[in-house]
């Protein structure tokens, strides 16, 4: 059910004052970025364990309010999207890290949180929610996929990524024992945020504001993506980039009612920024770097001209429907 | 672009790991309180709701101490 028809059946049942009350619910949810940027300041500049203290109260706040406070399926399950957000960051500053080699950092973190997302998906298809985990369209998934190198060197470029693995320390080790690893969680994560973000919130934040849903994942992501940013300091240029690449990300899910290609996307985008593009830089101006470079500039055309096909295409199905 | 651990959770983690470990009991067994005392004489589709939250809320909780206790364990051994 989405927001629209629980609003349709909650005026049939009770009439009009209903409609201003699921109205004024609606925008409870804009309180919750606000309240997730402060204890990633919180972690970033102070004092990680009353951050840690936040997001266990927010955990609380938010059960509390799916249970007695959403009167409608959307709503539940939006609520129940978000608690993966505090959950995720008391995971990974919860385990160990410091006993763990740096290559298996990701996959740590990622089982527990795919776990629960699995679970969520499990309970949204008993609500019949609107999820794009379809296949959709394999060519299309492909060409969007091609567009993660040059994501990558971009997000490299803007955000002055620090490579997570120490390249140089990484190489001294046995490929199994390093980049295998590394690469397998740097993709398992890229899927699992992807199910997370685009998935399980963005599908219902869509039900719940229409085309605004997409904008406000988009802010949630980058939101939980400001401790990245703080290495250099906070700049509103990090920040824009980080939530103008999850808006395009979130666009294309919207667009090809998939996130096959746009996983596919953020796995490159982190592999080329935290592996390929630190490795070409140790040999500067060499074959590696040029070919890197290149492959990036016809993956954004690949990806770029069947999305502008695709959103031409859309736009004349619109027109022709009005 | 990765949220789930971003450089400043890394660095963290690095240097309030015990501290930190220390909340997950209290939050489990705060749900654990939430839970008996919510679902305590209710009836209907809300008890399905709270159950289902504090499930979702628990589980990588769960995980979390299994793998932190394997992880220790792990260090001890190969010590």
């Amino acid at each position: 059910m989405n927001y629209t028809q629980a609003r349709e059946k909650a005026v049939a049942v009770e009439g009009e004052s209903r409609i201003t009350e699921l109205n004024a619910r609606r925008w409870l949810f804009w309180f919750y970025p606000p309240l997730f940027f402060a204890p990633e300041l919180l972690i970033a500049f102070a004092n990680p364990v009353w951050a840690m203290l936040l997001y266990a109260s927010l955990l609380f706040v938010l059960v509390i309010q799916r249970a007695f406070f959403s009167r409608s399926d959307v709503e539940r399950n939006l609520y129940f999207g978000l608690i993966l957000l505090p959950l995720m960051r008391i995971t990974s500053l919860a385990l160990p890290f410091t006993q763990l080699p740096v290559q298996y950092w990701h996959l740590v973190t990622s089982v527990p949180l795919i776990i629960c997302a699995g679970l969520l998906l499990h309970w949204f298809r008993h609500t019949h929610s609107q999820v794009q985990l379809g296949l959709g369209s394999v060519s299309m998934n492909l060409a969007v996929a091609m567009g993660g190198v040059a994501l990558g060197m971009a997000a490299a470029n803007v955000l002055q990524t620090t490579p997570w693995a120490n390249v140089r320390a990484l190489l001294d080790l046995d490929t199994l024992q390093a980049w295998l690893p590394l690469s397998g969680a740097l993709v398992l994560t890229a899927v699992c945020e992807e199910i997370i973000y685009r998935a399980l919130i963005q599908s219902q934040a869509v039900a719940v504001y229409g085309g605004g849903g997409v904008i406000y994942t988009a802010l949630l992501y980058a939101i939980m993506s400001v401790g990245s940013m703080t290495a250099a300091g906070i700049g509103w240029l990090q920040f824009g980039f980080v939530f103008l690449v999850a808006l395009l990300l979130g666009c294309i899910v919207h667009w090809t009612r998939s996130i096959v290609g746009v996983s596919l996307a953020h796995a490159l985008m982190n592999c080329t920024a935290m592996i390929l593009l630190p490795l070409s830089q140790l040999q500067p101006d060499s074959l590696v770097d040029y070919g890197l470079t290149l492959i990036g500039i016809i993956g954004a055309f690949v990806a770029a001209v069947p999305l502008l096909l695709l959103v031409w295409h859309l736009d004349r199905k619109g027109a022709s429907h009005t | 672009m990765i949220t789930t651990i971003n450089s400043s959770t890394a660095a963290a983690n690095a240097n309030w790991p015990v501290e930190t470990l220390a909340v997950i009991p209290i939050v489990l067994f705060l749900l654990l309180i939430l839970q008996r005392g919510l679902i305590a004489g209710m009836r209907g589709p809300r008890v399905k709701w709270i159950e289902q939250a504090i499930t979702v809320a628990a589980v990588p909780l769960l995980l979390i101490l299994f793998t932190t206790a394997t992880v220790r364990i792990l260090a001890l051994v190969s010590r």
